[in-house]
């Protein structure tokens, strides 16, 4: 583009102009075309942030990589199992303990001990650790994000106090108080399901459940501080000082100024506790917490392959190799992201 | 100074009396008594739950919990009669200490040089290949990297022995499934700060003079770099102690980890109480030393 504007194939302004002579030629005085005014508007599309987070993001190859693997995972985990011809809990009588690939029947990752399909259950496993991801984040975001919020933008006392909350929670050793927590609220939700409460989430299960809830309890904190941070920087801009001056109320000031502005950091600390939350349910899941069979994690499927790994090793390096894959991606978006949405975090 | 040291000595004990009484209240959500076993009639069960104070109202027993907790009695433990609490946990705890210690020096002594060096090295191909491994580390939970061990080390090569821990060659695996994460973790750490560092002023002013390269590193560069390594010291004791529940029972080694997940599914309430009161006050003491360190190690923290 410059240089075609450069060699001049921009519209001739006047033919056999002589530059020495006072004859001016009545072409000189026409009124300029439009395509004449075009071209001296020096105008680029203005780049919104988003834009130029997309434009960055798009630059970074592991990240996309990593991204599409993601969306390969989703399809295996909702698309997947729809697709196949067992079920999650099937068991197939006759086709028990089979090697992957090799066997006549269709079992690309072999079968378990009670002839169910690995892949389903692996699909399931996917399913459930993704979910636990992405919905403990959502719920993490909303609480963290409102907390923070509220602290930082009214300081003072209440925000001393609402931070000395935060303090002892972030001392508080999490994976101790997540085991009392997980095992508590599992049987209380069961009995309340089981009494026809709470319909709308019975179907998640209460292992699902209570690790959400576990989730929820504990896990806003970090959250809450870097919001809190954010929205402290963010009191002192002129926008603000604007927008108070006009009589905003404050929850308009903080939902519709502060947190739109700082909103690069929530996506990238939210997209790293996906990651967190799959880590710490497969944690749970392997030492036997978590989901209750036959609904099967990946963690749990790697707890079950441990009796008689000696001799089916597949059915434990399978399901560990999904959710290194799965942490490893969403770490490298994670990563991705925080150097397209927020490039001062930037190492 | 005083003053910090006091507020956060104050701080850690407000913690933990959170944790105990938090702990507390959600034992008690658990549903089901210690003394509900197939065997035993009503009239046992309340008999036993009169000798432990189970009858009496939960605030009363709870106000009694904390008043022997202050003494460091940590009670009997319900289910192995005639063993306390303390005993028990004095017989488990340095098993899994012995190996949490091991795996601590090995993540520290392995990340940090490696961190150290990828960053002396930016962009050559050691670098790459450390921060390939660390990123790649950071992914794998512990326990698919025991799994992984014990079968490839343990099973298919048979070259170290896969149960319990009775000579040096059983700590090897264990300790590698269970410092891996946090090797990782802290070599990437490392190396972050320590570009940062060695793109500060005082280094060029370190360069200018012409001191040796040896000293710039190792006398400026690397003793602030390694601040934020001491501040990850009091989560990697928390990833160790939760490590271990998982490498305790993947290489069958009786201690901590196994019997406290054990305990919460026998509703063995003293011993729930008192191995996460313990663990706690542990975690809680550990960050306290790694804040009091701080100053020690970079001479620019002021407390206030």
């Amino acid at each position: 583009m410059e240089k075609e504007r450069a060699a001049g194939k921009a519209p001739v302004k006047a033919k056999n102009t002589n530059l020495f002579t006072f004859h001016l030629s009545p072409d000189l005085l026409a009124p300029a075309t439009r395509e004449e005014k075009e071209y001296l508007v020096q105008m680029r599309e203005s780049t919104t942030y988003w834009k130029d987070a997309m434009r960055r993001f798009r630059k970074n190859k592991v990240a996309l990589l990593c991204g599409c693997i993601i969306v390969l995972l989703l399809f295996f985990a909702w698309v997947g199992p729809v697709l196949m011809p067992y079920a999650y809990d099937q068991q197939v009588r006759g086709e028990e303990r089979l090697a992957p690939m090799l066997s006549p029947y269709f079992h690309p990752f072999g079968t378990d001990q009670l002839g169910r399909d690995l892949m389903v259950r692996i699909m399931v496993g996917t399913r459930i650790s993704l979910t636990i991801g992405i919905v403990s984040s959502v719920i993490i975001l909303l609480i963290g994000t409102t907390y923070g919020a509220i602290a930082g933008y009214t300081g003072g006392w209440v925000d001393n106090a609402m931070m000395r909350v935060v303090e002892v929670l972030y001392a508080v050793p999490d994976v101790l108080i997540v085991i009392l927590l997980n095992i508590s609220l599992k049987e209380p939700l069961q009995k309340l399901f089981d009494s026809g409460g709470l319909r709308a989430v019975s179907s998640l299960g209460s292992g699902l459940l209570s690790i959400f809830i576990t989730f929820a309890l504990l896990y806003w904190v970090s959250m809450a501080r870097i919001v809190r941070g954010q929205i402290l920087v963010l009191k002192s801009a002129e926008y603000v000082t604007a927008a108070k001056a006009l009589g905003a109320r404050n929850g308009r000031i903080i939902f519709r100024h502060m947190v739109p502005n700082s909103i690069g950091t929530i996506i990238v600390t939210t997209m790293f506790q996906v990651p967190m939350a799959i880590f710490t349910e497969s944690f749970l899941s392997f030492i036997g917490l978590g989901v209750s069979a036959p609904l099967a994690s990946l963690g749990s499927l790697v707890n079950d392959a441990l009796n008689g790994f000696q001799s089916y090793p597949y059915r434990l390096l399978i399901p560990a190799g999904f959710i290194a894959l799965i942490i490893l991606s969403m770490n490298q978006l994670g990563d991705g992201l925080r150097d397209a949405l927020d490039p001062r975090l930037r190492e | 100074m005083v003053r910090f040291i006091v507020r956060r000595v104050l701080s850690a004990i407000l913690t933990l009396f959170v944790v105990a009484t938090l702990t507390f209240f959600l034992m008690n959500l658990i549903p089901g008594g210690p003394f509900n076993t197939e065997r035993a009639t009503k009239k046992v069960i309340e008999a036993m739950e009169k000798k432990y104070g189970l009858d009496k109202p939960l605030f009363t027993q709870y106000v009694m919990y904390m008043g022997r907790l202050v003494r460091l009695d940590l009670g009997d433990s319900y289910r192995r009669a005639g063993f306390s609490v303390n005993q028990i946990l004095g017989e488990k705890f340095p098993v899994s200490a012995k190996l949490g210690l091991i795996a601590i020096a090995l993540a520290v002594g392995v990340g940090v040089p490696a961190g150290a060096y990828a960053a002396y090295r930016r962009n050559r191909a050691v670098d790459r290949i450390i921060m390939f491994v660390a990123t790649l580390g950071i992914a794998v939970p512990n326990f698919v990297m025991g799994t992984s061990l014990l079968l490839f080390f343990g099973v298919t090569l048979g070259w170290l022995p896969t149960l319990g821990l009775s000579s040096w060659q059983h700590y090897i695996m264990p300790a590698a499934a269970l410092s891996f994460y946090p090797t990782c973790f802290i070599a990437r750490l490392m190396r972050s700060t320590m570009l940062d560092v060695l793109g500060q002023d005082y280094i060029k002013t370190a360069r200018a003079k012409g001191l040796p390269e040896r000293i710039v590193i190792f006398k400026h560069a690397l003793r602030i770099s390694i601040v934020p390594v001491v501040t990850y010291l009091g989560p990697l004791a928390a990833s160790v102690l939760t490590g271990g529940f998982v490498v305790e029972r993947i290489f069958t080694i009786p201690g901590m980890g196994k019997f406290f997940v054990e305990s919460i599914g026998n509703r063995d309430y003293p011993l729930i109480m008192g191995a996460t009161v313990f663990l706690a006050a542990l975690l809680i003491l550990m960050n306290l030393l790694v804040d009091l360190m701080y100053g020690v190690i970079d001479p620019r923290i002021k407390y206030d």
